[in-house]
């Protein structure tokens, strides 16, 4: 089935998920309500006509700053200030986060993209974890950089950084850190820390 | 004056004590063994002469034995150059050894990133002394290419560790490895290292591009 | 002391029922430091004796943040950073990354036509680098189970094909060699004289690295009927590559999903057929790589057939590329999985958003339901046989 016939074919069953169809020569995307992915998800595995085995990848996005154009610029990565603080990172933002699935069917060989919007204040989502458990791992991934939480989910912590990190990186006004508890991220050698301590002490 | 004829190897044992009571002018003829002769003289190279600490340092750059700390990309290339084709063990270093108990050199080959730091502090702390650090390849000197917007790379492992040879390269050749492997080998040694260009250069350089 | 006394005294863990005579769960740490080559990787184990009961790994200790770097750096020069994600296989991550760039620039009306010879160059690269990537596993893999001499086997036909890359492109690892566009480089002629020789040895030597592990009595005995992954939890947690095949689907992004030029090959696609033991056991999956590294042989020779004698190696690209606003989900076949870039453009010189789907994250998933009820040493026959690379799982 085409996309746009996945696309007929879900606004029948489910008028009130499906918000929109965004149409690209090459990989269209079918715009969804967040709310109400959990429902959509299953119909899309235990459909007969669809029967989505395989989910891909979930990947979250922070639209905030986008700009089409691509003059005003998404937001500038900020950099790294002294003494451990960074420094002015600029106002906090307020556009959305996003959602994003790519689903694959190896019974008839064709896929999908699912993309849903979600209030940057309001960051959660329905977990798809019990419909397909790759989605455990690729959930905890979006809630480590993006801070989404994902309702239903097994087992909801960090994955790559340390469980006792600050803020959410991937965010578009994230500060950089420059230091993790007492381990310095930058700055100057071990040697030459302590040359000047010594030098400091004895003086 | 000629020594008695000597019995032969027998000879080579006999303790100079055994002969107190002898005339004294005997003793200085005992039989020699001229293997033993061969051996013992100064000028043959076999009797060297030198400071203990020297020694102890010989014995150490020649085995530094380093702990498999493999992070990153910097790790395949120090695999191979602990393979077959750019031998490591030739220069004694050929033995990782799992526990860092064990070993004298911390390899640190890949970026460091600050959940591993705390960890990498720890296993150098558990080498014994004396131990040294080589870091190899740009992340563990600097960062590297994960310099500007790394926030979870430490940027440099010798803001944890003291560092004793830094080895360039993204990830470095293994030659390039073996050569500050040489470089820590000539620290040991207490000697400078080589810091001028070595003369076999100058045989494949003939002229000088414009 | 009475068997009561003596179970409420061992039941220590939350959710035990107290029994007799129960031994404790021991948590076992093979922490981020451990003598295997597969990377920081920590995996907690809790195991009654030698029987483990869960796995969890644990990640992050190699997160090099190239997400956040995406978004600030130009699309060239990202390229330098797909290199450091599957190390092994650095060319198939470029590709990847190319591929995924150029569809949404023609997805997005920009017009870009590789030419054929780039075509084919990026092919026969790719396929030497999947070779050299499964030689790898196959090299660590007798490592882990304690065999040393398959290590420095592979190791030497590895510095063969490394030789061919510094030739082409000057570095042994990091190579940075594909361009959004085709490649940066010309396949200089000793090289190709070079790739030549190569596959005329390599069959041979195949069949050598095939008499030494593959059908070695002890190698079956620790591999067969260990780890059995049956197809639907395969597919369930998004195992895809050797992984997928091992478990008898037959299912390659090459010959399926074709990009590039890969639809006029014919090469076979390698499944697991439980010739040893169970199907989908680690055996399976070892050996479809075995299989692979043949077939990509043939591929390569197929491209040197059909490659022309000369022509451009790159499309015309602008200096400073801008990417029209879009987005785009791209998966390609690298030596692991299906490696996927999931960008987003908003028109300017920087991606606004770079995501890659890693193989041997979704891979590595799976391990924790294969790894209960097995032995610990067999979870480490297990662990090989997913092979795992660490900079890619923690990017």
């Amino acid at each position: 089935m085409t996309s746009v016939e996945i696309y007929e074919h879900l606004r029948e069953r489910m008028p009130d998920a499906v918000v929109g169809y965004e149409a690209n020569s090459a990989q269209p995307a079918i715009l969804i309500d967040a709310e109400e992915v959990f429902e959509l998800a299953l119909l899309l595995r235990d459909s007969e006509k669809l029967s989505f085995d395989r989910l891909l990848v979930i990947s979250g996005v922070d639209w905030e700053g986008y700009d089409e154009k691509g003059k005003g610029k998404h937001r500038k990565i900020a950099q790294y200030g002294e003494d451990g603080k960074p420094n002015d990172p600029g106002p906090e933002g307020t556009g959305d986060l996003g959602l994003y699935w790519y689903l694959h069917s190896m019974k008839y060989r064709h896929s999908i993209a699912l993309k849903a919007r979600i209030a940057r204040d309001k960051a959660s989502a329905p977990s798809l974890a019990t419909i397909w458990p790759t989605a455990a791992w690729a959930e905890r991934e979006i809630f480590d950089f993006y801070g989404i939480e994902f309702s239903g989910h097994p087992d909801l912590r960090r994955m790559f950084l340390p469980e006792d990190w600050e803020g959410y990186p991937l965010r578009k006004d994230y500060p950089m850190p420059a230091r993790y508890h007492d381990v310095p991220l930058e700055g100057l050698p071990l040697a030459v820390r302590e040359n000047q301590q010594s030098q400091e002490e004895g003086a | 004056m000629t020594p008695p004829e000597s019995p032969g190897r027998e000879a080579a044992f006999n303790v100079v004590g055994d002969h107190i009571g002898d005339d004294r002018e005997q003793l200085l003829h005992f039989p020699i063994d001229e293997d033993l002769a061969e051996i013992a003289n100064p000028t043959s190279g076999n009797i060297v002469l030198g400071r203990v600490e020297d020694f102890f340092r010989w014995c150490q750059l020649s085995s530094i034995w380093p702990v498999t700390f493999g992070l990153a990309c910097c790790a395949i290339e120090m695999m191979s150059a602990a393979g077959t084709r750019y031998d490591m063990d030739r220069f004694g270093a050929g033995a990782m050894r799992g526990t860092p108990r064990q070993s004298d050199l911390m390899i640190v080959s890949g970026t460091v990133t600050a959940k591993m730091a705390t960890r990498l502090k720890r296993l150098y702390d558990q080498m014994p002394e004396p131990k040294w650090v080589i870091a190899m390849g740009s992340c563990a000197i600097g960062g590297g290419p994960y310099f500007k917007y790394g926030y979870h790379v430490v940027k440099g492992v010798d803001l944890m560790v003291p560092v004793d040879v830094y080895v360039p390269g993204c990830p470095p050749r293994p030659e390039v490895l073996l050569d500050g492997l040489m470089r820590l080998q000539d620290k040991i040694r207490g000697k400078k290292g080589r810091l001028v260009k070595p003369k076999w250069v100058d045989q494949y350089i003939t002229t000088i591009p414009e | 002391m009475t068997d009561l006394q003596l179970s409420e005294r061992t039941a220590t863990m939350p959710g035990d029922q107290a029994r007799p005579l129960k031994s404790d769960l021991l948590h076992i740490n093979m922490g981020p430091q451990h003598p295997s080559t597969h990377g920081v990787l920590r995996l907690f184990i809790t195991t009654d004796g030698e029987i483990v009961h869960t796995v969890t790994p644990y990640l992050g200790y190699l997160h090099r943040c190239a997400e956040k770097i995406a978004e600030g750096t130009t699309w060239h020069q990202y390229i330098v950073y797909t290199d450091r994600m599957d190390y092994l296989a650095a060319m198939n991550c470029n590709w990847g990354y190319c591929e995924a760039v150029e569809q949404l620039m023609r997805a997005t009306g920009t017009e870009v036509e590789i030419p054929e010879y780039a075509q084919c160059v990026r092919v026969i690269i790719a396929e030497l680098n999947r070779i050299a990537s499964h030689l790898i596993a196959f090299g660590t893999y007798g490592l882990d189970l304690g065999a040393m001499t398959p290590f420095f086997y592979a190791l030497r036909e590895r510095e063969a094909i490394l030789n061919i890359f510094e030739k082409v492109c000057g570095a042994r690892l990091m190579y940075s060699y594909y361009d959004i566009g085709g490649v940066k480089w010309d396949i200089p002629p000793d090289a190709m004289e070079e790739i030549k020789l190569f596959l005329k040895i390599f069959p041979k030597k195949l069949v050598e690295y095939n008499a030494l592990l593959t059908e070695n009595k002890i190698f079956v005995e620790r591999l067969a009927n260990v780890g059995v992954l049956d197809r639907e939890t395969a597919i369930a947690y998004g195992c895809t590559g050797p992984v997928l095949r091992g478990s008898g689907v037959d299912w390659d992004l090459r010959r399926d999903e074709p990009w590039g030029i890969y639809d006029r090959f014919d090469f076979e696609v390698a499944i697991g057929r439980g010739q040893m033991g169970t199907l989908g056991d680690n055996w399976d999956r070892y050996y479809v790589r075995m299989l692979e590294m043949e077939q990509s042989v043939k591929i390569i020779e197929q491209a040197i057939a059909m490659m022309p004698a000369e022509g451009e190696i790159m499309a015309k690209m602008p200096r400073t590329l801008k990417v029209a606003p879009g987005e785009i989900f791209v998966r390609t076949e690298a030596p692991k999985g299906e490696m996927g870039f999931h960008i987003i453009s908003d028109g300017g010189a920087e991606a606004f958003r770079c995501k890659t789907r890693s193989p041997a994250f979704h891979n590595l998933h799976v391990l924790e339901k294969l790894g209960e009820g097995q032995m610990i040493s067999d979870l480490c026959a297990t662990i090989g046989s997913l092979d795992l690379v660490l900079g890619e799982i923690d990017r």
